[in-house]
């Protein structure tokens, strides 16, 4: 008995030996528009980024993240921004408007990824330039808050055309929170609707295609199918549990991106 | 009586074989047919990219120039390449001509390291954002044209779909490789 009880948290230990490396670091759900785990910025430097890119995103559709990561863990940041983009979809399906400013702390290395959407206005010479001057001189000094803050200013007003905003102030604040809770019940309803629509058409599409024969899937469930539809069904789920709460959580609209951006170390 | 009921039936099978035979070929030949589009449109995006590392290379030559004159093999060397990608036709020949300009690229960066005055210009730097950008977007782009030949590829060799095909006369199309030799790192000798 004894003897069993043994080999089983044996075996137990072997099988957490082999998931430990997938934990390791692989691209992750984001929830939030900041998302901090190199704890780079505290709670309120981090409520205020968050707002400020929530408040963006609500009025211009244009979703733009921050995330800093402890380490990289030898992954390539161009590599491992990519696939965050890739799983999260920032922006909006149509438009491709999102934008991901991803910060490695050990590796100090510094990434804007930029959607298809933005490309034309944060083109890879500006989003290096955003990198190299804006954002690095502050992180190298260690006021990571000030970099990144300078970085989401130049990047919000490269996007809209517009002067870079003073910070400490923003009176439009009040006004869209409030709006916005009205706004989060219908949407949640809207993307519920959408849901619903989306999985008769598969229902109906299946049904079919059995009569057909049964043997083979429709071409369009691939994995591109899949993946697309994936990050609009995170975003809903997010939205209708955030209804009541922060309003600062992030819902995937379904943008992509083709590989723009630039990247810089510090 | 019994025999027509037998008549009947036997011609409403057989309507529903040949309407079922003739519904998957339409619905296979369709499908093929929109698949080799997305394939083409993703090919002219690769393309795309491919123009934009192209454009950037007069430019990117100009100015490490300004700083770096003597360095006459990695110029020739990348306009030989250049010429190159501007005669390839097929997608075996882009990635051969798209391999040779990234080992090309590559080199340049590597005597670039050996000008510091290069890395405080803000053009240079620019230029050397728009082609890490390019070859981010190359990488991407590439996935997506492979991914979907992919998906052609099975869709079209796989029962039933493979006697259709062969029926419409379509080929298996070409991934976009690049060939092993980009993928080394370059080796600069400093004795010549």
């Amino acid at each position: 008995m004894m003897k069993r009880k043994l080999s089983l948290i044996i075996a137990l230990f072997l099988l957490l030996g082999l998931i430990a490396p997938v934990w390791a670091l692989t691209p992750f759900k984001i929830s939030e528009y900041v998302t901090d785990q190199a704890e780079m910025l505290s709670a309120a430097e981090e409520e205020t980024l968050a707002v400020k890119l929530s408040n963006f995103a609500k009025q211009t559709s244009n979703q733009l993240l921050i995330v800093t990561l402890k380490s990289l863990e030898d992954q390539d940041v161009v590599d491992f921004t990519e696939q965050l983009f890739k799983l999260n979809k920032p922006g909006q399906a149509e438009k491709d408007n999102g934008l991901i400013l991803l910060i490695a702390k050990a590796e100090r290395k510094t990434r804007i990824e930029v959607g298809y959407g933005l490309e034309e206005k944060v083109p890879d010479g500006k989003a290096g330039w955003i990198i190299r001057d804006q954002i690095n001189p502050h992180l190298k000094t260690g006021n990571y808050y000030a970099g990144i803050l300078a970085g989401v200013n130049t990047i919000i007003s490269e996007i809209t055309g517009e002067a870079p905003p003073a910070d400490s102030a923003n009176p439009g604040f009040t006004k869209t929170r409030a709006k916005k809770k009205d706004n989060a019940l219908p949407f949640a309803f809207l993307i519920a609707v959408v849901i619903f629509i989306i999985s008769g058409v598969r229902n109906r599409a299946m049904q079919r295609r059995s009569f057909r024969g049964g043997y083979s899937e429709p071409w369009y469930w691939g994995s591109g199918f899949d993946l697309g539809r994936g990050g609009g069904f995170g975003g809903g789920s997010s939205w209708g549990g955030n209804s009541g709460g922060s309003d600062t959580s992030f819902g995937s609209g379904g943008g992509d991106f083709g590989g723009g951006g630039a990247s810089g170390d510090w | 009586m019994k025999a027509s009921t037998i008549l009947i039936g036997v011609i409403l099978v057989i309507l529903l074989v040949v309407g079922s035979i003739f519904g998957t070929y339409i619905n296979y030949s369709n499908q093929f047919k929109v698949m080799d589009n997305e394939v083409e449109a993703q090919l002219k995006q690769v393309d795309n990219v491919l123009l934009r590392r192209h454009d950037l290379i007069p430019n990117l030559v100009n100015t490490v120039k300004g700083y770096a004159k003597h360095e006459k093999d990695v110029f020739t060397n990348l306009n030989n390449a250049r010429n190159q990608l501007m005669q390839a036709n097929t997608v075996k020949e882009k990635a051969a001509a798209e391999g040779q300009l990234t080992s090309a690229l590559s080199r340049l960066l590597v005597v670039t390291e050996n000008y510091p005055q290069l890395k405080a210009n803000e053009q240079f730097n620019r230029l050397m954002d728009n082609l890490e950008g390019s070859e981010n977007r190359l990488t991407v782009e590439r996935q997506k044209y492979n991914e979907l030949v992919k998906g052609y590829n099975t869709k079209t060799q796989l029962f039933p779909g493979s006697i259709i095909a062969g029926m419409m006369g379509l080929a298996k199309k070409e991934y976009f490789e690049v060939p092993v030799t980009a993928k080394e790192n370059p080796v600069v000798d400093f004795n010549q």
